[in-house]
């Protein structure tokens, strides 16, 4: 698993719908808020980065969302994987996922 | 309660991010936690591009576990972080990491050595060539990814130790242009300002750069300042309509490479409308042309200007007239306008003029030593700036800067250095004549029995010349005939044509000085070891000056810990410049270990902050005491570009020449190159992180719809793009955000029929040498419908024993 935590800044008035927008996304998690700022601390628990780049983009379209970017990330568990041979750094195992389209 | 082990992790990364976001934490829960998931954070740089992120990495055992941003950090401001640097760990932790050394032998294959019998081979040639052919034979090839003690020690061995100014490093590629402005204009490389300009400026002018992708974090804040402050005014000037430009109020579209119409023609329209700084330009301006040592009169610049009218300039550039009146506009108007440029400008025929006329319209709105105003030229790599320029690791440079033509300069140096005493050249000094430039440099590679190429053995490190060069295929014979030793991470097209390969430590395994692009210099940390038997490349540095008999020379080749190494090579090198405008003597090692935010230079003593803005007296401590760098500045200048003895900024009469290649009916196309936002130069590392390789795993050219209409192209379908020199085979993407008659090429692919480089023109500027990567003549004719692409293709260490590339 790989655990990032991210800042959220987003238009006050639409917190609530905010909030159940973020509810419905299994992988996210709300830590910490301050809603007169307009700002919530996230952490996102996924398998991979890929899986993480899909929920930044839904977030990037969210147009209640002002601001969303990363602070910090845990890859240790990928680590041990990797350098225990349970995982490995190659190909094989992103043919079938998203790349960006030519168009 | 408890926690577990992931909510514990969960816990501290947020507790982190509420620190970032200014907010009360409620994750104080952090302490109860039974288990240690990471033992130590351990602050240092991103290295994925030259922004200069500041970070920590989170280390347990041997292992980087974790990255986050540092909140105090002044480049990164907050501690945020884009996605190429939270993917770093997979480059240090992925398995084709090279770890024992390589020598070929005789029948082409690359075989593990020790390092005694590596490092005795290169003594052994290097000792042979110096003998036979001169000391200019055997070449030092660096990188603006190596760190400043590094960059220093081998510049220090080559142009002290050897007596050979045969120095040069890929910043060539990428900035020369940009030093070569900044020399010509202003006096002194590197900018005014610093990133804390972009949220106090009114008018942004992005030009030549693809910030979004090329520089996400500077992007972010200047994306986070419109947004705050929409008043404030964003021009982007790029061939290419890219995501950058949707910040921006207006996008002045350019065919590649005729820019220089459209600045000058901005000028004129300031002039024109009088909204130029007339005091500004009285005091601090000195109209000027050719080499810059004639002085003209104010009238001659305007007369100069009188063909650039907004209807010449649509003409030369396809640039529409009312945008550049308004870009004008925007560009004077302002209280503080600040422009940012990056490769766009630089690689180019042109590219010191590009960057002169930048500064002129600095110059005339009075566009520096104010907060938010600056000409601001952005760097590609990390420590391009610090380990490259300020070093002075390139063919004409010495340490701060200076020429080594400049003998009142290479006297001192030489003296510093103790050249006389320690030199196995029997002139006992530095060469006055500059080495060859990179382009150059290359072009004179060879093996013994080519008579007619002089270099005969390069060691390269950090760099992958043999993808990176303009017109590739000249220089990769050359590259596989003469002694080459590459220095590097992971097995490249370079590596596929060494003599030797050695293993390199990557900078979280050694740590080490960065300085980005705003002068800043910042020390990461050690946090593991580097895996096998890969070397800090300071390390290999001094077992070659040992071997050649340098050991004085560089006083810290005996040492055996690569920090105290690093710690005497940076107290050498802040010691050599400390009397230049470029000090960092107070920035010691000592200051660097305990500082979280880096030092920018000038920075004379320890007492000193560092410097947010050059020329500007209160700011800029050379103002202090002038003397002491070798300049006179009157008492009463509150501003003044100390490094010219008028103390003013040049505004250069600078034509609009063609000198880039031309289209022509048989090619007919202009072809631009540049990056894409997962991937970072060649791919050697960006390529081996699986998502960022999915995003974008292979090259691809980019066609305006109406021109792909005309050939009958569709989306996806194969085709070659050929110039007179070479072809890519790629798949197509249509767009509409180009202008008629311009296709893109990214440059990260290594796939033989993708190297963009092959195609490349390799004419370069007259005076930085930089090639003129952004304009190239091609032709396109399809080869067939849309077909699977053989996509994600590394150099293996297999590759590296096959003479061709496939």
């Amino acid at each position: 698993m790989i655990f990032t935590s991210a800042v959220l800044e987003f238009h006050k008035d639409s917190y609530k719908e905010l909030l159940s927008f973020i509810e419905s996304q299994s992988q996210v998690e709300v830590y910490d808020k301050d809603i007169d700022a307009g700002k919530l601390v996230l952490v996102i628990s996924t398998e991979d980065d890929a899986e993480l780049e899909v929920i930044q983009k839904t977030f990037h379209a969210n147009k209640l969302v002002i601001d969303f970017t990363y602070h910090a990330i845990h890859f240790g568990e990928s680590v041990d994987k990797l350098i225990d041979g349970e995982i490995k750094i190659d190909f094989e195992d992103i043919n079938n996922k998203k790349k960006n389209k030519l168009q | 309660m408890e926690m577990s082990r992931r909510n514990f992790i969960k816990s501290t990364l947020a507790a982190s991010a509420a620190v970032a976001a200014g907010i009360s934490t409620t994750s104080n829960a952090v302490a109860q936690s039974q288990e240690v998931v990471i033992e130590r954070w351990v602050k240092g740089v991103c290295r994925l591009c030259g922004t200069g992120c500041s970070v920590y990495v989170g280390v347990k055992g041997d292992r980087l576990v974790a990255m986050k941003g540092n909140v105090e950090s002044m480049t990164n401001t907050r501690g945020y972080l884009c996605v190429k640097g939270m993917n770093i760990w997979k480059v240090a932790h992925h398995p084709d990491r090279l770890t024992k050394p390589l020598i070929r032998d005789g029948k082409g294959v690359l075989r593990p050595a020790s390092w005694d019998q590596a490092l005795t081979l290169i003594e052994k040639k290097f000792k042979q060539f110096h003998k036979k052919y001169g000391y200019d034979s055997v070449a030092y090839y660096g990188s603006g990814q190596c760190t400043t003690e590094e960059s220093y020690t081998f510049n220090k061995l080559w142009k002290g130790g050897f007596g050979s100014n045969m120095v040069d490093g890929n910043p060539r590629l990428c900035m020369a242009s940009a030093v070569a402005g900044y020399m010509s204009s202003l006096g002194s490389d590197e900018p005014a300002g610093a990133y804390a300009d972009i949220e106090k400026s009114e008018t942004i002018f992005l030009v030549g750069s693809n910030l979004s992708e090329a520089h996400p974090i500077l992007f972010r804040r200047v994306a986070r300042h419109k947004k705050d402050n929409p008043n404030v005014k964003i021009i982007v000037c790029e061939p290419r309509k890219t995501l950058t430009s949707a910040v921006a109020d207006l996008w002045m579209p350019s065919l590649p490479g005729t820019d220089l119409a459209i600045f000058n023609g901005m000028a004129r329209e300031i002039i024109k409308n009088n909204w130029h700084d007339k005091e500004y330009v009285k005091t601090l301006g000195r109209v000027t042309i050719g080499d810059g040592s004639k002085e003209l009169a104010w009238a001659d610049y305007v007369k100069h200007l009188e063909k650039y009218t907004p209807q010449y300039v649509e003409k030369k550039t396809g640039c529409p007239a009312a945008d550049v009146k308004a870009a004008a506009k925007m560009f004077a108007k302002s209280k503080a306008t600040l422009s940012m440029w990056c490769m766009g400008l630089n690689q180019r025929a042109n590219g010191v003029w590009a960057n002169n006329l930048i500064h002129n319209l600095h110059i005339i709105t009075g566009n520096y030593g104010k907060p938010g105003a600056d000409a601001f030229s952005l760097t590609g790599q990390p420590n391009a700036c610090g380990g490259v320029r300020e070093t002075g690791s390139l063919a004409h440079l010495l340490p701060g800067a200076k020429p080594v033509a400049n003998k009142k300069w290479r006297t001192f140096v030489e003296g510093y250095w103790g050249v006389a005493k320690h030199s196995i050249n029997p002139s006992k000094a530095i060469n006055p004549k500059p080495g060859m430039h990179a382009v150059k440099l290359f072009s004179s590679l060879g093996g013994e029995k080519d008579k007619t190429k002089p270099v005969k053995a390069v060691i390269m490190s950090t760099t992958n010349p043999a993808q990176t060069l303009p017109n590739v295929n000249k220089f990769i014979g050359g590259m596989q005939d003469a002694f080459t030793v590459v220095i590097d991470i992971f097995p490249t097209r370079t590596a596929q044509c060494a003599s030797v390969v050695l293993p390199a430590a990557f900078i979280y395994e050694k740590g080490g000085v960065f300085g980005c692009s705003e002068r800043r210099s910042f020390l990461t940390d050690k946090a593991v070891n580097a895996p096998g038997e890969a070397k800090a490349d300071i390390w290999i540095a001094a077992q070659i000056a040992k071997r050649m008999g340098l050991t004085k020379l560089i006083g810290w080749a005996n040492e055996t810990s690569i920090d105290r190494m690093n710690e005497l090579a940076w107290n050498d090198y802040i010691g050599c410049t400390a009397n230049t405008e470029k000090t960092l003597k107070g920035a010691t090692y000592k200051r660097l270990k305990k500082s979280t935010v880096g030092v920018q230079w000038p920075c004379p003593d320890e007492k000193n902050p560092g410097t947010y803005k050059r020329y500007v007296r209160g700011m800029d401590p050379i103002f202090d005491n002038p003397k002491r760098y070798g300049y006179t500045i009157p008492a009463d200048a509150k501003e003044f570009f100390y490094a010219r003895p008028h103390g003013k900024a040049n505004i250069f009469l600078r034509d609009d020449p063609d000198n880039s290649e031309q289209t022509s009916p048989a090619y007919p196309f202009i072809m631009t190159t540049g990056r894409v936002l997962e991937q970072w130069h060649t791919g050697s590392m960006t390529m081996r992180i699986p998502e960022t390789a999915a995003a974008h795993p292979h090259s691809f050219v980019e066609i305006n719809e109406k021109d792909a209409n005309r050939l009958k192209i569709k989306n996806g379908d194969i085709v070659k793009v050929e110039s007179v020199r070479g072809y890519n085979i790629l798949p197509v993407k249509i767009v509409n955000n180009t202008l008629e008659g311009v296709i893109f090429v990214p440059m990260h692919d290594q796939k033989a029929d993708r190297m963009v480089n092959f195609i490349c023109s390799d004419i370069v500027d007259p005076k930085s040498a930089e090639p003129d990567y952004k304009v190239s003549a091609v032709k396109i004719t399809k080869v067939s419908g849309p077909k699977k692409i053989d996509g994600r293709y590394l150099v293996s260490r297999q590759e590296m024993n096959k003479k061709t590339f496939s």
